[in-house]
């Protein structure tokens, strides 16, 4: 006797395991989703469901076991074709360790890493392990809720713009059921009675008898009925009582959507290597961002002495000469912002990358239009690439940071500095400044 | 009209069924097969690496170490470099085969023939299996050993049971009784008297401990070594007798302990239990083609997997990854088959059975009454060591070269086959370490021996001895032939 079971839909029973794996090898997964942070490529970084390798020693199970690599041994083969008892076979260079160690190991993997598949999430969870964005307290109080138009049933008055065609039909024909029905019932009987009253006077005119007082029945029913048969014809196909209309309401709802300005020097100084680490930047910015907000936009300005909105691709590979000023980007960005992102819909985060040269009549211009940026920010990134010194802007940028904790500045010269960097920037220390 | 079971090759359940009941026949008429009743599950590849995971049991506790053995596969496998095996089967009753829902229809047929009924039977018959394994407890005592674990973590916190975990399965390789055979093992029964065993292991421990103070305390009361004899069955000693381990790592223990003794005798009887199951499929898949029940094309897709499961690479080419058992275990089994049916003058001189008409019997036999070791001295014949080209390669870590020690010639037949024999005992049979004493009286170290004389990998010795410290709660030291490791409490 046999029984035939469908198992396929059970699905996979390793989630438990994954976790435990996961779990024990948590410390090394970080160091290597953070060396991927640093030097690897930007598009493995954006990719989801990273395999993350992981060296099976770390993962190694002791047990007693033998170690035949300088012991004598006999050992049965398949295959002679040459071979007579007593011949010898010179041993390879170098011991021939290799091939015989493996046979002592339990799992036969010898050094191979293990690669563990991370899920998008549990990637960025790593990464961004123990980070918080600044400003979050802040938005957290509630100042990130706005109003929003959400449908909330039907009411009997409103614009005739949202009147709801289908519901007021719908009551128009329960009223007038409800209108007719009793009517209708009546002037039945009526009918019934006139066609008895008609049947009797016939017979009655066959027998010559008098029809008088029957004919004044008859004229007077007729009456009645008429009557009700105008008070029927007289219910309308459509009252105001029948008319309903769509409401909308405004309620209160958190803001998870998030724009980010990326803002960046292109003129000729900002060279392969300052983009990468611009982008590097903006990238893990995105991704970081991205795990507090249901949506990140992302809005790319690119400047020189003058500033412009462009694609990604023209943002990263645009090289354009000329010489340096700031305050477009940060006027233009201004301007995007009160056009299409509203500081009360959207959270706005600004992220600028430069080498920190500008003209130094131009810092003065910067200054007036980063005070009346800033409140309305949640957070300015400032970074400055591949400078042997502080630049004046950077001095002034500080400066300003006095005031504004939503400022925060950095410098980074090499690809290893930026993850670092974003680490500091964001970690989660008690900071003094709370107390 | 045409008796086909199936000429295309799609599986349905309707043919499956169908299948599985001429299989069963032939089965039951021409091999007089004896098994357990069967249960198929299909599953599908993602499934497939998860039975693979935990060591194809159906239900198991979770570890780290199944997790880490999935990633390695799913590995392999998604690069191509594994192909997943097409069957797996459980020794319980009923017994469970897992179809993989990618196979031909053709494939299924040869996984029921080989899988349901040929490990099936194996299961049911052979000695070890019998003694050492319960087909019936099984099931049920992994789904409480997995309650029992889950419910640990939730006490204890997972980390804690992780550790537990991790020291035993570091010895579990030494945690079987190998020479007498364990109690029968029921869940039910289990689960009720298991609060109740914590208890009283609790207070026997104390008693076990306790000091008694004699008039004259310079000298012990029971100056009697510790244990009487060296025991071999590590997991068990420290389950039953550490000082300090709470109830419940003692239950961990147990259970770890019973699930290596349930897998002790699969590692046992690789070659034979591969061996019959080819040979089992082999019969039935031929049975089924003359019969007139499976068409010439089935017959020969199924030689086209029979022959690549039962292919054995030369020491030399790179394929090579040691003796196949699939091909060993079949040559064998078809070898005694032919002894009897067609046995040579060198037959008759090997094999007292050779000419015997009831093959059936002698294979029955064969497949019941030993384990790898005892099954190649018993049936290795020269023809099989010809067929191969075995040869035996001795290596002298002094010496510059290796020396062929034998080969398949009429002098060497005797000399390979005992070669090749300890050759499996020495890797199917963990280094024999020993429980030699415990200072009762004094510090309470626990000293361990190595009883036979092949040197241990000493790094991974120092790591075991770590994970056995940590369940011990003393000292523990380890003698080698020549040296001897211990690992301390922290001072």
């Amino acid at each position: 006797m046999s029984m035939i079971i469908d198992r396929r839909s059970s699905g996979t029973r390793s989630t438990a395991n994954q976790d435990r794996l996961q779990r024990r090898v948590r410390a090394r997964l970080k160091v290597a989703v953070e060396k991927m942070a640093r030097s690897g490529s930007i598009e493995d970084l954006a990719n989801t469901d990273q395999p993350v390798s992981i060296p099976t020693r770390d993962l190694h199970e002791p047990s007693f076991h033998r170690d035949l690599s300088d012991t004598s041994w006999e050992r049965v083969l398949p295959g002679n074709k040459e071979y007579q008892r007593g011949d010898e076979i010179n041993k390879p260079e170098g011991g021939g360790r290799s091939g015989k160690s493996r046979e002592g190991s339990p799992d036969g993997l010898g050094d191979d890493e293990v690669a563990i598949v991370l899920s998008a999430d549990e990637f960025l969870d790593l990464l961004f392990d123990g980070l918080a964005l600044p400003n979050l307290r802040k938005t957290a109080q509630g100042d990130i809720q706005a109003d929003q138009w959400r449908r909330a049933g039907f009411i009997k008055d409103g614009s005739p713009s949202r009147m709801h065609v289908g519901r007021t039909m719908r009551a128009a024909r329960a009223r007038r059921l409800a209108l007719r029905a009793g009517k209708r019932r009546e002037l039945q009987d009526l009918l019934d009675a006139r066609n008895v009253l008609r049947e009797e006077i016939q017979g009655r005119l066959a027998q010559k008898q008098d029809v008088s007082v029957e004919q004044e029945r008859l004229s007077e029913l007729d009456h009645q009925i008429d009557a009700l048969e105008r008070k029927i014809k007289a219910i309308p196909f459509i009252d105001e009582a029948d008319l309903r209309f769509a409401h909308i309401d405004q309620q209160p709802h958190p803001i998870t959507n998030a724009v980010m300005f990326c803002v960046m020097d292109v003129s000729g100084s900002m060279g392969e290597k300052e983009k990468d680490l611009a982008k590097r930047f903006f990238l893990l910015l995105y991704l970081f961002l991205h795990r507090h907000y249901q949506a990140v936009q992302m809005v790319f300005i690119k400047h020189h002495s003058t500033a412009s909105e462009c694609t990604e691709q023209a943002f990263f590979g645009a090289r354009e000469g000329g010489g340096t000023l700031v305050s477009p980007a940060i006027i233009l960005s201004e301007e995007i912002m009160q056009q299409r992102f509203p500081p009360d819909r959207w959270n706005v985060y600004l992220a600028q990358v430069s080498d920190g040269d500008n003209y130094f009549a131009d810092n003065a211009v910067v200054e007036e239009h980063l005070l009346n940026l800033l409140p309305r920010l949640r957070n300015l990134f400032y970074l400055e690439v591949n400078r042997d010194s502080e630049s004046d802007l950077l001095r002034l940028y500080d400066a300003i940071a006095q005031d504004f904790p939503e400022l925060v500045t950095a410098r980074a010269s090499e690809r290893e500095d930026i993850y670092p960097m974003f680490r500091t920037l964001f970690a989660t220390e008690e900071t003094p400044s709370h107390v | 009209m045409s008796r086909f079971l199936f000429t295309d090759n799609d599986w349905t359940f309707a043919r499956i069924d169908a299948v599985t009941e001429e299989v069963a026949a032939i089965a039951a008429e021409e091999l007089q097969l004896d098994t357990y009743p069967n249960q198929l599950e299909i599953i599908s590849a993602e499934q497939m690496l998860d039975a693979y995971a935990s060591i194809g049991l159906p239900v198991y506790y979770a570890h780290w170490s199944f997790g880490k053995q999935r990633a390695i596969e799913s590995g392999q496998y998604r690069r191509g470099e594994m192909g997943l095996a097409y069957e797996l089967v459980i020794n319980s009753n009923p017994c469970i085969s897992y179809l993989m829902e990618e196979n031909t229809m053709t494939m299924q047929t040869l996984v029921i023939a080989h899988a349901a009924y040929g490990h099936n039977a194996f299961f049911k018959n052979n000695v070890f299996f019998r003694q050492w394994t319960d087909a019936e407890g099984i099931l049920d005592y992994l789904a409480f050993a997995q309650r029992y674990i889950a419910r640990c973590e939730e006490r204890y916190g997972i980390d804690t049971v992780t550790d537990v975990l991790d020291a035993a399965h570091a010895i579990s390789r030494n945690g079987v009784d190998r020479a007498r055979r364990p109690r029968q093992l029921s869940a039910r029964e289990e689960e009720q008297r298991r609060e109740e065993r914590e208890r009283y292991l609790q207070q026997q421990l104390l008693e076990i401990w306790r000091t008694l103070p004699p008039h004259d305390t310079s000298q012990p009361v029971d100056s009697a070594a510790f244990p009487p004899a060296p025991q071999e069955n590590l997991l068990y000693f420290i389950e039953k007798n550490a000082p300090h381990l709470e109830g419940w790592k003692r239950e961990i223990l147990r259970i770890v302990r019973k699930i290596a003794q349930y897998l002790y005798p699969q590692g046992q009887t690789k070659i034979m239990n591969e061996g019959f199951a080819c040979f089992v499929h082999y019969h039935i898949l031929h049975s089924l083609h003359a019969r007139g029940l499976i068409t010439d094309g089935t017959l020969l897709e199924f030689y086209a997997s029979h022959t690549a499961v039962t292919f054995q690479p030369d020491f030399d080419d790179p394929r090579y990854s040691g003796i196949n058992p699939y091909a060993l275990g079949f040559a064998v089994f078809q070898d005694i088959k032919r002894i009897c049916l067609a046995p040579t003058d060198e037959d008759r001189r090997w094999f007292s059975f050779a000419g015997d008409p009831d093959w059936r019997k002698q294979i029955h036999f064969a497949m019941r009454e030993f384990r790898d070791e005892s099954f190649v001295l018993q049936y290795l014949s020269p023809k099989v060591m010809r067929d191969l080209h075995l040869f035996a390669l001795s290596n002298d870590p002094d010496a510059t070269a290796y020396r062929v020690s034998a080969i398949h010639d009429d002098s060497g037949y005797q000399y390979l086959r005992q070669a090749f024999a300890r050759q499996i005992a020495e890797s199917t049979r963990p280094p024999d370490i020993q429980i030699v004493s415990v200072d009762r009286w004094g510090d309470r170290h626990l000293r361990l021996r190595q009883m036979d004389s092949q040197p241990l990998d000493q790094e991974e010795a120092q790591k075991t001895l770590h994970l056995i410290h940590a369940l011990w709660g003393y000292d523990v030291h380890l003698d080698m032939e020549e040296l001897s490791l211990s690992e301390s409490v922290a001072p």
